[in-house]
């Protein structure tokens, strides 16, 4: 891989170009500062990198604030960006993720770990192809043509919605932090009501826009919590939501429904589009290992799924039940 | 198996650091000296909160963990301190007199001449 590490410590910087040499045939290039980064990528005669390295506190300009700007060109909007963070700084990697990064290590850096997050880049770049397709974005025009449509289970990033991140970043971010500092943070899925039929009825930008909406209004009736979301494929959309926030989920899911309502979306062909949300349960994740934290986000997803195909039946059943009486 | 184990460029990288530690820790004395000689400026605390933060970053990576750990201490002393006014000074000032020893332990240990000079510069 082609990459590119940004520190302000010269110490940092040469310790992460020999671990990086080490671990492969990496071609490393290091900048002391996020304007010399920045000066580097902008360079129209410069290759393409393939993953970053980014030290969260800097002087002037942060990682964070460098990892947005990269996030904004359009050549760099799915490169892994790997933050480099020291363990204390919990609230920076929310904030670091938030901004588009995919993963982080801590310094003082446990080479075995560095290894593993840099192999798991380089297996994401090597399994994606071609990520552009898999991006949606509120920034959207009219509708393009020719977009293909994505498949209905494929997670896909959802771009410029406040807390919301890539699939694959949200897994590194839970299963990265049970090993220090889940305290207190819940998890919990949202799922849309009869997805299927909505998915056939839509066509590629239909689609994207009804995912990207719903990720606004989950995201809206969050706001005043430190939270993430993610959009997980089929529908279903997961958060995790720090500081010991208990989720009344029903009044939540009627906030969310509302917003949406609200939206007063409609179909590519005029159509009204009135869909809705149902929730998963809620999991706490506090002492939860490794394994058991991703099982949680599992359990969110899941759960909100079933309850999304409980309602759709329920509601079915409901008027069979009128029409039969 | 340790991270010098691992990787066979560490002695290299930790000669350069142990070189680099002498002025450092000149840097943070005269920091910590400024203002009125009791109470340092909050700016000079945040240069040498940086100063810290890098030397905890990298310390633990080259094999010498205690002196990395004193610099977190140090830091996180001295981020509490500018956010809440505690812990005191001289819990900051206690807690930086560790770490200087430390420091000028394996100044002494590694580069002898670094650690007199620095000597020089406490006395």
């Amino acid at each position: 891989m082609r990459i590119l590490a940004v520190d302000d410590d010269p110490i940092i910087l040469e310790l992460v170009a020999e671990l990086l040499v080490t671990f492969g045939h990496h071609d490393v290039d290091t900048a002391g500062s996020a304007a010399e980064a920045l000066e580097i990528v902008g360079d129209p005669q410069s290759d393409l990198y393939d993953c970053f390295l980014l030290d969260i506190q800097m002087p002037e300009m942060d990682g964070i604030q460098l990892c947005r700007k990269l996030r904004e060109t359009s050549r760099y909007v799915r490169t892994p960006i790997l933050m480099i963070t020291a363990m204390s700084d919990k609230a920076y990697i929310d904030n670091a993720f938030s901004a588009g990064a995919t993963d982080y290590v801590t310094k003082p850096f446990d080479i075995n770990e560095l290894r593993e997050r840099i192999t798991t880049a380089e297996a994401r770049i090597a399994g994606e192809g071609a990520l552009t397709k898999k991006i949606f974005a509120v920034s959207r025009g009219t509708e393009p043509q020719e977009q293909v449509k994505v498949a209905l289970n494929e997670p896909v990033t959802i771009m410029d919605v406040d807390g919301v991140i890539d699939y694959f970043a949200f897994e590194n971010y839970v299963s990265q932090l049970s090993r220090g500092s889940l305290f207190g943070s819940t998890v919990f899925g949202f799922a849309i009501r009869g997805i299927a039929s909505l998915y056939r009825q839509s066509t590629a930008f239909g689609f994207e826009c009804l995912i990207t909406d719903t990720a606004e209004a989950i995201s809206d009736c969050l706001q005043g919590n430190q939270f993430l979301i993610t959009y997980a494929g089929n529908g279903a959309f997961i958060c995790v939501v720090e500081g010991g926030y208990r989720p009344d989920l029903e009044r939540l899911t009627d906030m969310v429904n509302l917003c949406i309502h609200d939206m007063d979306l409609h179909f590519c062909d005029g159509r009204k589009l009135d869909f809705r949300v149902a929730p998963g349960e809620a999991q706490r994740m506090i002492w939860r290992g490794n394994g058991n934290a991703m099982e949680a986000v599992i359990l969110a997803h899941q759960t909100a799924e079933d309850e999304a195909l409980r309602r759709e039946k329920m509601q079915n059943d409901f008027w069979l039940t009128e029409r039969a009486g | 198996m340790s991270n010098a184990d691992l990787l066979p460029g560490i002695a290299r990288i930790r000669a350069r650091f142990v070189g680099m530690l002498g002025d450092r820790l000149s840097e943070l004395e005269s920091l910590v000296a400024s203002g009125n000689g009791i109470v340092p400026e909050p700016a000079a605390l945040n240069d040498a909160k940086a100063i810290l933060h890098k030397i905890a970053g990298s310390a633990g990576t080259l094999g010498l963990q205690d002196l990395g750990e004193a610099a977190r201490t140090c830091e996180n002393d001295i981020i509490c301190y500018l956010d809440t006014g505690a812990p005191g000074l001289p819990k900051i000032f206690n807690d930086l007199g560790d770490f200087a020893e430390l420091a000028e332990d394996l100044l002494e240990e590694e580069q002898p001449e670094d650690a007199e000079l620095a000597q020089a510069v406490h006395a």
